[in-house]
């Protein structure tokens, strides 16, 4: 059965309290419950399927994950009774520098290895499945793969899953030039869990994940063309912004309903 | 020198401007500088500049915005200087840990105070030593 729901944000505490239909799942951010807040933690796990989204733990890092930040990670897992934990097919930080930004790693095999291990440790912390998310970036480089391949063989190989988030896809293709239909179909089916949509901010010709727009209709024909291409669980609605505009964001969650409900 | 890797070449290519500017100007050199192994000398020297630098300009925009938020009244003070004055700042501190933006609005603060800058505000300064304390 596939769910919609949104992602936890303060400003939508209250309106979640009151268990509005549209939500049928919940995502939180796993680094805005690491200073405890457990009572929270339960009392949304009472209410809605939790997925926790994690984003310093750095999987491309070629050095060890951070044990601290894993600690608390799985921890938050647990509190929330997460039916899987996600992170993001990126890095934030090396050695010499916390960026604090999810930024692309090479299309190596070398970087390959260093996600499929971590992504094993992470899973084996939680006790959950993993699934990991691709970003938006400005940057682009050459390497050993197809960024579609090296997203099968690090699935295939960590034993983990892709979520989706199609607003990020849509961004790149826009912004670098490629068909996102055509990358879609060069990803397995199988791997996509979840999606993640917002609408897309634009300036001038650049496209930008400002996660506060509604999705626009191109955008929603994507979301239509990979729930019909997937087996997808479920989909989140992810607004950072504007989170007063209820009405706005209960429209996109029943657009969303009827995407899933016509494929 | 100790070799390093592609990740982290390209890390400190995003965190250092005249890193960046240096590689405009010749990747090779750049990569010697930074002592980029030999086995990823290839991939780093293709490194699209305009790419790099729009990618390292989104970090500090994100930055921006989240301070920005935590400190609105400076903002609102330091008018259309704040992007300029953000910028040289956030060159020279990299906020760890999961209150990074906190720290960040905080330190950006101290920076603004420090250098005497019209329309900083101390009690947001005050207001978020508290909240880290």
């Amino acid at each position: 059965m596939r769910r919609v729901g949104v992602g936890y944000r303060e400003q939508l505490s209250d309106w979640l309290a009151t268990r509005p239909p549209e939500v049928r799942c919940l995502e939180i951010t796993a680094e805005h419950f690491f200073d405890s807040r457990e009572q929270t933690l339960a009392a949304l796990a009472e209410m809605y399927p939790m997925f926790v989204h994690g984003l310093g733990l750095s999987l491309g890092t070629p050095e060890p994950l951070d044990r601290e930040t894993l600690r608390r990670f799985a921890r938050v897992a647990t509190a929330a009774k997460a039916e899987w934990v996600s992170e993001h097919v990126a890095f934030t930080r090396t050695v010499e520098v916390d960026l604090g930004h999810l930024n692309p790693v090479p299309l190596t095999y070398e970087s390959l290895q260093t996600l499929v291990d971590h992504a094993q440790e992470v899973a084996e912390a939680c006790n959950r499945p993993l699934i990991l998310e691709n970003i938006t970036t400005e940057l682009r480089f050459d390497g050993d793969m197809p960024e579609t391949e090296f997203l099968n063989r690090m699935c295939e190989e960590a034993k983990c899953g892709l979520l989706l988030d199609v607003t990020n896809l849509y961004i790149n293709s826009r912004n670098h030039g490629y068909d996102a239909a055509s990358w879609l179909n060069e990803i397995e089916p199988s791997h996509i869990v979840q999606l993640h949509v917002v609408g897309y901010s634009r300036h001038g010709s650049r496209y930008h994940d400002g996660h506060a727009a509604r999705i626009q209709p191109d955008l929603m024909e994507l979301v239509q063309r990979v729930v019909e291409y997937a087996p997808v669980q479920a989909i989140t609605l992810e607004r950072d912004a504007r989170l007063n505009e209820i009405e706005e964001i209960v429209a996109d969650l029943r657009r969303l309903e009827q995407a899933c409900d016509s494929s | 020198m100790t070799q390093v890797d592609l990740t982290t070449a390209i890390s400190r290519l995003l965190s250092d401007r005249s890193l960046r500017e240096n590689f405009a100007r010749s990747p090779r050199l750049a990569a010697e500088t930074i002592g980029v192994a030999p086995s990823d000398l290839g991939s780093f020297v293709q490194i699209d500049c305009d790419g790099l630098c729009r990618q390292a300009q989104a970090m500090i925009d994100k930055r921006r915005y989240e301070v920005a938020k935590l400190l609105p009244e400076t903002f609102a003070g330091i008018g259309s200087e704040g992007e300029e004055l953000f910028n040289f700042y956030a060159q020279t501190f990299w906020p760890t840990g999961h209150r990074r933006h906190a720290i960040d609005a905080r330190q950006f603060l101290q920076f603004l105070l420090s250098n005497g800058i019209a329309g900083a505000r101390k009690p947001e300064w005050r207001r978020l030593s508290r909240q880290l304390s």
